[in-house]
């Protein structure tokens, strides 16, 4: 309308990029800064205290092994992130089915909700050890639980995102006949996405621990039973290798998803730049 | 100025309660009001005396309990199908996550009507409410001024011809809703819509309509109705010409006189 309010707002928009990756790195220099003097200390502690090693470790033993064989960690790590993520992909796709099943009928969200619930007050360490019989020693199992694990937070935010519609622009599309799949679709998924992403970055994380756990009961391979491995041979290095090597997952994959919600949720109060 | 034209608004006999639980709650009681091609009618009326619920009862958002809306002869859901009805509301209800051009298509774009046509379409409405510069930013980056031009040009599309707008300048400053008006205004004489509008400002009632439905509550009807014979083109600056102020104290007087019971 008026020219120099078009400026003002480009500016803005730049100071506000600037100042997004000054606050970045105002988040990320603190902890990597408090990682290392904590890393420090325990280094120092072991070696001054001579603790034995199948108690603590020195961070530098740790480091050491995972420097021994990265291949080993890596394909393992791959192993555990590889069933994570298909548990991941499942729980939350049929979480999101039953959520658009949900969102559009009382009725159902009525039958339905009460054994999500049961699902979730089950805890999944319980059922683990069923899965092994039912689904074997392969990676099915553990895909199964990281699944169930991620199931009910992206359910229960689905339902809320899916109604959390704004009323204006529901009453809007009604007026122009827009059919149900039309306002699914233009409306209520990206309404729902913040929801959604909120609930991911709770259930990404999730999904790795239902891998481990699924990891714990049955199978050779994943990080989980380098843990059980490790842990019954006392060989300390190696269980710290394989937590290490699980924490960095953790970043990666949070971060990730971070940036992915970055990206699809621009326009999202919670992502405001200005 | 696209060819749909106007059409005619016939609101006969209608009644609307709400069921709560066992209570009921009457909120409309036999309204009438016919509205010509072209015409431009305010609902004028105190918060609660069911202005909104009138109003989405023409635009087929609810149905009547008893009673009868035609818009152009036909039901209203019938003119939604037609993509005959142009809603605005108090807030824009833009959709966030579209840039101003993307919103303004939306209405071509449900039912599957997009194509070059739409995209011209979206150009022309968008620089009729004088957003040209502004087509690729997002709702969140205008100011509400701006916004609110948006979802006029939004409920223009694919050519309503009954724009039905609820409180649309109520959460504007003063000084901008002043200029909204004419603006609007502008808009009508150019593309002579239906118009119902909704409002509780007596001087916004006065400065667009042709005619002033008043409405009182408990339950909600039209007390009185009031022709307002101001030239046009309306300009600022009428506000303090004595025929202003004397359909002004009409309709005050009305409203009060409703509000009495
Ligand atoms: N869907 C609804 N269910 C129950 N009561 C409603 C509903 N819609 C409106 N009402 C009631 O109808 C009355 C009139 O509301 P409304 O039409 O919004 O008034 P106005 O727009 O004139 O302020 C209010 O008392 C309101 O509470
Ligand atoms: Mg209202």
């Amino acid at each position: 309308m008026i020219p120099s309010e078009r400026n003002v707002e480009g500016r803005a928009l730049r100071t506000g990029r600037r100042r997004a990756l000054a606050s970045a790195l105002a988040y990320s220099a603190p902890p990597a800064a408090t990682l290392l003097i904590g890393g420090l200390a325990w280094e120092l502690w072991t070696r001054l205290s001579a603790v034995p090693e199948y108690i603590v470790p020195a961070p530098s033993a740790a480091l050491g092994r995972l420097a021994s064989d990265p291949a080993y960690f890596a394909g393992e790590g791959a192993v555990t992130l590889g069933e994570a993520l298909a548990g991941f992909l499942l729980g939350a796709g049929v979480a999101l089915m039953g959520a658009t099943l949900m969102a559009h009928s009382r009725f159902i969200e009525r039958s339905l909700f009460p054994l999500a619930i049961l699902v979730k007050v089950t805890p999944v360490v319980a059922v683990a050890p069923l899965f092994v019989i039912w689904f074997g020693f392969g990676p099915i199992p553990k895909a199964l639980i990281a699944a169930l694990i991620t199931f009910f937070p992206v359910l229960v935010n689905g339902v809320t995102g899916f109604r959390s519609v704004d009323r204006g622009a529901l009453d809007f599309m009604r007026s122009l006949r827009a059919s149900r799949l039309e306002i699914f679709l233009k409306l209520r998924v990206p309404s729902a996405a913040p929801f959604v992403f909120a609930a991911f970055r709770v259930a990404v994380p999730l999904s790795v621990i239902g891998a481990v756990v699924g990891e714990w009961f049955s199978g050779d391979r994943g990080l989980g039973s380098i843990i059980i491995v490790a842990h019954s041979n006392l060989d300390m290095p190696t269980l710290f290798a394989a937590i290490l090597t699980l924490s960095a997952m953790g970043v990666a994959l949070t971060a990730i998803v971070s940036a992915v919600e970055r990206k699809a949720l621009f326009w999202h109060e919670s992502h405001e730049e200005l | 100025m696209n060819g749909y034209g106007s059409a005619r608004v016939e609101i006969m006999d209608v009644s609307k309660s709400f069921d709560m639980g066992d209570d009921r709650l009457d909120v409309l009681n036999d309204v009438s009001l016919d509205v010509a091609r072209g015409e431009f009618v305010c609902l004028l009326g105190p918060s609660g005396c069911g202005k909104s619920t009138l109003l989405r009862l023409i635009g087929g958002l609810i149905e009547p309990t008893s009673g009868q809306i035609r818009v152009a002869g036909r039901s209203p859901t019938e003119a939604q199908a037609e993509k005959a009805l142009g809603f605005v509301f108090q807030e824009p209800a833009l959709l966030p996550w579209r840039t101003v051009a993307a919103n303004v298509r939306l209405p071509f774009e449900v039912n599957r009507r997009r194509g070059a046509s739409c995209e011209r379409g979206v150009e022309r409405l968008i620089n009729l409410v004088g957003l040209e510069h502004y087509s690729d930013y997002y709702p969140r980056q205008l100011s509400g001024g701006m916004r609110q031009r948006a979802a006029l040009a939004r409920a223009l599309a694919v050519g309503a011809r009954v724009l039905l707008m609820d409180e649309p300048f109520g959460s504007l400053d003063e000084i901008t809703r002043a200029a909204m008006r004419y603006e609007l205004l502008k808009i009508w004489d150019a593309d002579s819509k239906t118009v119902i509008f909704v409002t509780h400002s007596i001087s916004e009632a006065v400065t667009l309509s042709d005619r002033v439905a008043v409405m009182s509550s408990r339950p909600g009807r039209i007390s009185g109705v009031v022709d307002i014979d101001l030239p046009r083109p309306r300009a600022s600056g009428m506000e303090r010409e004595p025929d202003f102020l004397s359909y002004s104290r009409t309709l005050h007087d009305l409203l009060l006189q409703g509000g009495m019971e």
